[in-house]
């Protein structure tokens, strides 16, 4: 049954990013300037050179098998405008990212929740203002201008990250927390002078549990994407900067990887996500 | 109440956006070179950018941009959703299951990719107006899934309702059933979904202008003004610069949260 769950897990990922992958070679095989060099600019080139140098043209599926085919052996291609194999770009900028990403979401849900649960535990007008007048504040202000708010105090790039996964999850997983803190077990609990931590601990926080794992998955969905600006404006080289670089230089190849590997670490964290919930609730 | 006030706050915001031709003491693009960075002053109420323009005008006019294009957006968005929510209820389950796997992969893939790489293969040099309308359409027609899961969950309830099968019952076309029944059935929906999405595409344009691409200039819009951001060593000297843009934002931002509830978010 979880082999069953997994399989079906793995396999929506990979057709997920397969068919991400299709409609990324259909927008580079598509697009004005494919196959187009340079060298066409040449005014000392004759005609017939330059369209003796073109590649031959192919269709779609063929180019989309071919770049499989390289993706498989570790071949990205190349990427036009850095004139660079996009795979070494990818190994020197991912690990950036996925700094960013896992000090940034990780903060702003630790603090997400533990701002719900004070505000669950203590209840009061108090422990409730702070978080909702704050997460008010940063939800109204783009990912970039926070990235660069960030840059202005002399904070790091994942800092702004966590300014964009806090109010999300502090909403999100206070409202879940304040469901469970109703049931009618945690109000008998708390009739019998259960002490507010113990309420927290024993009874509210596993009732919640699944919703708080699902909780963290939309955050990691929600923090990587949310790092090309953040990534942009503080100079942090990491692939979302890269993704932005390449969008100005309509750099598709690169664009279409970029999509591709973002697609991955969304879903990867969605599934994982989804998964723990998942066998988190079977156990309850 | 609280609704009502929002509602009026919100429309003068935006009456000062509307109107700017007639509040801003200069045009958006107008420079006065001779004066560049200068301090808030009479002539110019929150001073000039570095070209010499005035940035209360193109406050005004950045307004009048930003909140006419989200909501146009969340408009095109919320007609693609409702389109295919209605296709997928007429079209059979082979159709309804094919359209839920593509919203399905638009939900799995990251949204501002998504806008880069499409954003990245149209002309990046156009005009003023062409870049408000790409920017809107793109993101209106890109940021649908979230809407069409909520109003092709909505249909489908609707359709499986009584007066529906009596609807059908009494020989009624799909047509008429569509636009008699259904609509008026899903409208509340379809007004929440429309209020939900105008904030977010508001933050949509804020930073796809911002990176550069969104709305081109000179036409100033909320993100393009933010652009200003980039010369962060000046701002603690001069607050002026961002402060009245960035307290307009969360003000209509946080408006925008209370109209669909009328409550505070």
């Amino acid at each position: 049954m979880a082999l069953r769950f997994l399989a079906k897990h793995a396999v929506r990922l990979v057709l997920t990013v397969l068919i991400a992958g299709l409609l990324g070679a259909a927008l580079v095989r598509i697009a004005p300037a494919f196959g187009v060099s340079e060298q066409e600019l040449d005014p000392r080139l004759s005609r017939e050179f330059v369209q003796g140098q073109r590649p031959e043209p192919v269709g779609i599926l063929r180019y989309y098998g071919q770049f499989l085919y390289g993706v498989a052996h570790g071949d990205f291609g190349e990427s036009p405008s850095l004139q660079r194999p996009i795979g070494e770009l990818l190994r020197e900028r991912l690990p950036v990212s996925l700094e960013n990403l896992a000090f940034g979401a990780g903060a702003g849900i630790v603090l997400g929740f533990l701002c719900a649960m004070v505000a669950v535990v203590f209840r009061s007008p108090l422990a409730r203002a702070v978080p909702v007048a704050s997460s008010t504040v940063l939800l109204s202000l783009p990912s970039a201008a926070l990235g660069l708010l960030f840059l202005l105090a002399g904070w790091p790039p994942a800092m702004a990250l966590t300014a964009v996964v806090f109010p999300r999850v502090y909403r999100y997983s206070a409202a879940v927390l304040a469901r469970s803190a109703d049931a009618s077990h945690v109000l008998a609990a708390r009739a019998r002078g259960v002490s507010p931590g113990r309420i927290l601990c024993v009874h509210v926080l596993p009732g919640a549990a699944p919703q708080l794992l699902a909780i963290v998955g939309m955050a990691i969905s929600l923090g990587f994407p949310a790092l090309v600006p953040i990534e942009a404006v503080c100079d942090s080289p990491g692939v979302m900067q890269l993704a932005l670089k390449a969008a100005m230089a309509r750099d598709l190849p690169l664009l279409v990887v970029l999509t591709m590997v973002a697609s991955v670490v969304v879903l990867i964290g969605n599934a994982a996500a989804d998964i723990s919930s998942d066998v988190l609730r079977r156990e309850s | 109440m609280l609704r009502w006030s929002a509602v009026a706050a919100l429309l003068a915001i935006l009456a000062a956006g509307l109107f700017a031709n007639w509040i801003a003491p200069h045009g958006y693009a107008d420079q006065d070179r001779e004066s560049p960075n200068l301090s808030p002053s009479r002539q110019y109420p929150l001073g000039t950018d570095e070209l010499g323009r005035d940035r209360f005008s193109r406050l005004l006019y950045g307004t009048r941009v930003s909140l006419l294009l989200a909501p146009a957006a969340a408009a095109i968005s919320i007609a693609v959703a409702v389109a295919l929510g209605g296709f997928t209820a007429y079209a059979g389950a082979g159709w309804a299951r094919a359209s839920s796997l593509v919203t399905d992969l638009m939900l799995s893939l990251p949204t501002i990719l998504i806008l880069l790489t499409v954003r990245a293969m149209l002309p990046l040099n156009v005009s003023a107006l062409a870049s408000i309308v790409i920017t809107c359409v793109l993101i209106g027609a890109l940021n649908y899934p979230p809407a069409a899961r909520v109003i092709g969950a909505g249909v489908d309830a609707l359709l499986k309702s009584d007066f529906i099968l009596q609807a059908r019952a009494t020989g009624q076309s799909p047509g008429r059933i569509l636009i008699r029944q259904l609509m008026p059935g899903i409208r509340p929906v379809l007004i929440a979904q429309f209020w939900l999405l105008v904030p977010v595409f508001v933050m949509a344009e804020a930073n796809l202008s911002l990176l550069g691409l969104g709305v081109s200039e000179p036409m100033p819009s909320w993100g393009n003004l933010l652009r200003e951001l980039e010369n962060y060593s000046a701002i603690p000297e001069r607050p002026w610069v961002l402060a009245p843009l960035g307290v307009l934002m969360v003000t209509v931002l946080c408006l925008y949260a209370i109209l669909p509830s009328g409550e505070p978010a």
